[in-house]
């Protein structure tokens, strides 16, 4: 993953600079564009892992561009946006992105994401078509049901007992949410008596080791006044 | 409390006394005016003297009668009159040994003298006439009558006995009358009052309108006379023997007439109570009736609001133009007609001219409407598009220079830098932080409050989320030290909202509680059912001086901490209720000395 080659697509100069420097930081060959054209330029002509792309841009804009990329190559390629509605990045993820950062965000979260996504794709790379039925893979998560283990985005991460039931649980049914009273009955085998408090320290602990960023998980989500879900991606 | 209750009471009291004390007595001057009425005739109130009264009248009549046809029967003795009669066929009938007239005029004060179809008789002056009745004086020659002097004193005394009886009766009624009258007076200057102020109270009864309620009066009153009627029927003969019918019909007269003054009463004091608040006319039919027609015709001709309307201004005018001209035209056709002249033909061709330019000038005016119409509709739709619009693009506009702000001190905190430079950075990142939620904020606000807002309306439980919220807060409320008291009921509480928007609202309204709340106080958090909503509270306690209204504090970019030192946009509750109103429910805040409570409520969802 060291030494990977992003290209970073922003309109704004001081913008594409900034992040330049930030990725230069950790390692990575970063190269820069200011518009879609240029962006589609640099990818056919070089060797690029990952793609940092804007939507507001003049000549081709974000979306068209992703649209062009998607084409012929299928590497990680993370939307970033001052247009934060959530069906602006539901459009981005639909059209075949990756992940979808608003502007502005945090550095250290932007580069995390970065990370995030370069492994999942080694990962993913590495595994090919080595799925088999007992694996769940949601994002950069993969849950194998046999072994009982969970990775993100390739690396091995430990759960705990009820960590991993309540994940497995969810996974398995990506997108169906579920009250903390099933999760508790599924979980515990006992009946649900005032169990909001427990389930939530629980679903918020699973979130500090699979998201990038827990305070905005994008795997696991609370449907507020209802219960929670594993988002299906 | 208690002296508002006395009052009150003492005055309806006395009202209430009054009135029924009025309605007893009127009762019963009637019913003794009627008896006294039906028992004697009037005159035994003017006349003195026995003889000249109606009774003594009759009393001469039925006795000659009775001489006249019962001749042989009268027993010669008789002691209380005398008489001499001589029939025109000879036959002679008289009660005394005397033929002489002048005996039977020394006899008594009261005598009769019948001859060659003239009388004298000792009654005064004008008096009213003492005579043989007309169709039995034909077949009399002559007749001398006199009663006896004891039998005219008896009368006379028994007559000065009765006058007595009744001019007492007399007396009672008027001073009954006299004291009504007062209290009616005192009722009337009461009406409408009541203990706690100077204002005019009107009852349900004055909503009747005065024309009705003069007409029911009218039907009172005829009723009243039809009974009375009734009843002085069965009474004239003879008043002597009270038999059982007889007194039911005293009875029944007696109920009806008191009905019939309470209900007068009743209106009497409506009408006053209306004079007083000067709607006894406009609270008539027929007031309104003759209003409506004018205002009809007053609006017919009014074109003050078309003033800011050139369009719809010209159509009216055209419009009264086009009546008034028609009106004339039907008025001169009828005249024609009626005067049988060709001419009537004129108004009408003229009548057909002026709807032709009638229904042609309008249609340009409706043209021109139409255009304006398009014309607005466009401009809305243009200026909606336009704040949409501005909203997307300054939201670009702001947080692309805030981008390169915030990633720039990233950069620069990885620098080598001297202490101060790392305070600054330090300051620097706060700061833009700040800015950044700040912008969040307002657009979230913008959003919603210009209805621009994405919801995502489903059943959601309200207990659920409270829970969820403050569990995922609970760092957040471990840090700020106070302790949250949860009230939830045991069942559900489903509403109909968009559960992102409403853990934005508690997070918010939550944040907030906590933000300014006093020290080692506690939050208390409740949900309950209040009749067909469901009621969020979250009360705290401030730490401060609350210097602003509930209103005040809602609104953007107010702060309870004027200093503006503390962290916060100032959006957090005006968010919280956009939100809120946005979902459907309304969220108040109330604050009571140094309490602080937003209240929170939603219509709840049924089945």
């Amino acid at each position: 993953m060291e030494n990977a080659n992003i290209l970073v697509v922003d309109d704004d100069k001081e913008i594409a600079s900034a992040i330049e420097k930030l990725l230069q930081l950790e390692d990575f060959q970063v190269k820069k564009a200011y518009n879609g054209l240029e962006a589609l330029d640099i990818v056919i002509n070089h060797d690029v892992d990952l793609i940092l792309l804007d939507i507001m841009m003049p000549k081709l804009d974000g979306l068209s561009t992703l649209m062009k990329i998607r084409e012929s190559k299928n590497i990680p390629i993370i939307m970033l946006s001052a247009k934060s509605e959530e069906s602006d990045k539901i459009l981005g993820l639909s059209m075949g992105a990756d992940d979808y950062i608003t502007k502005p965000f945090q550095p250290a979260e932007l580069v995390a994401r970065v990370k995030s996504q370069l492994r999942r794709y080694i990962f993913l790379g590495d595994k090919g078509k080595q799925y088999n039925s007992s694996q769940y893979i949601i994002g950069g998560l993969c849950l194998d049901t046999e072994a009982k283990q969970l990775l993100v985005d390739g690396q091995e991460t430990k759960l705990t007992a009820t960590e991993y039931k309540i994940l497995e649980l969810l996974m398995t049914n990506a997108g169906i949410v579920f009250s903390a009273e099933n999760i508790y009955q599924k979980v515990w085998n006992e009946d649900a008596y005032a169990v909001e408090n427990t389930v939530m320290v629980h679903i918020r602990r699973i979130r500090e080791k699979i998201e990038v960023n827990p305070k905005q998980p994008k795997y696991l989500k609370v449907v507020w006044g209802i219960g929670y879900k594993i988002e299906k991606m | 409390m208690d002296i508002k209750l006395k009052k009150c009471n003492r005055l309806s009291v006395i009202r209430g006394i009054l009135f029924f004390l009025t309605v007893i007595m009127l009762t019963t001057a009637v019913v003794l005016a009627e008896r006294a009425v039906l028992q004697r005739n009037l005159d035994v109130l003017g006349e003195e003297d026995y003889k000249d009264t109606f009774e003594f009248n009759t009393l001469v009549g039925k006795t000659i009668t009775e001489i006249m046809e019962n001749d042989s029967e009268i027993p010669k003795t008789n002691q209380n009159y005398v008489y001499y009669l001589s029939w025109k066929d000879g036959t002679v009938s008289a009660n005394v040994n005397r033929s002489k007239k002048e005996y039977f005029k020394n006899f008594s004060k009261a005598y009769l003298i019948y001859e060659n179809q003239e009388y004298e008789t000792s009654k005064k002056e004008g008096g009213i006439y003492w005579g043989i009745p007309f169709e039995l004086s034909k077949d009399i020659d002559s007749l001398y009558f006199a009663f006896s002097n004891e039998l005219i004193q008896e009368q006379q005394q028994e007559w000065e006995s009765i006058r007595k009886e009744v001019t007492s009766v007399l007396v009672i009624i008027i001073i009954l009358l006299l004291v009504s009258l007062f209290f009616i007076f005192v009722l009337i200057y009461l009406a409408g009052r009541a203990p706690e102020d100077e204002e005019l109270h009107l009852t349900t009864m004055d909503r009747v309108y005065t024309d009705i309620q003069i007409l029911i009066g009218g039907i009172l009153g005829a009723i009243w006379t039809f009974y009375s009627y009734l009843w002085g029927e069965a009474f004239y003969s003879d008043w002597e023997n009270i038999n059982f019918q007889r007194a039911i019909y005293m009875g029944g007269s007696a109920i009806v007439t008191a009905i019939v003054i309470f209900l007068y009463g009743l209106i009497l004091l409506s009408l006053s109570r209306k004079i007083k608040g000067r709607i006894f006319l406009k609270h008539s039919l027929v007031y309104l009736f003759c209003y409506g027609i004018y205002d009809f015709i007053k609006q017919l001709f009014d074109g003050r609001r078309f003033e800011k309307f050139p369009h719809t201004k010209q159509l009216f005018y055209k419009q009264m133009v086009y009546i008034l001209a028609s009106i004339v035209q039907v008025f001169l056709t009828l005249i024609f007609l009626m005067t049988s002249s060709g001419l009537f033909l004129l108004p009408i061709l003229f009548e057909l001219l002026i709807t032709y330019w009638y229904i042609f000038s309008n249609n340009q005016i409706y043209e021109d409407i139409n255009q304006g119409f398009d014309a607005s509709t466009q401009e809305q739709l243009k200026s909606e598009r336009m704040k949409v619009d501005l909203v997307t693009n300054v939201s670009h506009d702001l947080k692309t220079p805030l981008t390169s702000i915030i990633s720039y001190v990233d950069l620069l905190e990885k620098e080598e830098l001297t202490e101060a430079a790392v305070d600054y950075v330090k300051i620097l990142q706060d700061k833009s932080q700040r800015l950044k939620k700040i912008v969040e904020d307002l657009f979230d606000l913008s959003k919603s409050t210009s209805g621009n807002l994405v919801l995502d309306l489903e059943e959601i439980d309200m207990k659920k989320l409270i829970q969820q919220t403050t569990a995922d807060m609970e760092d957040r409320i471990l840090q700020a030290g106070n302790k949250l008291v949860i009230n939830l009921p045991d069942h559900v509480s489903k509403i109909w909202a968009d559960g992102d928007k409403m853990y934005r609202v508690f997070q918010n309204v939550i944040d907030n509680a906590l933000k300014y709340a006093m020290e080692n106080t506690r939050i208390y958090i409740t949900l309950q059912d209040e009749s067909n909503m469901v009621l969020v509270s979250v009360k705290n306690i401030a730490s401060y001086e609350m210097n602003f209204t509930s209103n005040e504090i809602v609104q953007r970019f107010n702060r309870g901490d004027e200093a503006r030192t503390t962290e916060g946009s100032g959006l957090g509750l005006a968010i919280a209720e956009s939100f809120t109103n946005a979902c459907g429910g309304k969220l108040r805040v109330f604050i009571e000395g140094d309490v602080f409570e937003v209240r929170i409520w939603f219509p709840k969802k049924v089945g």
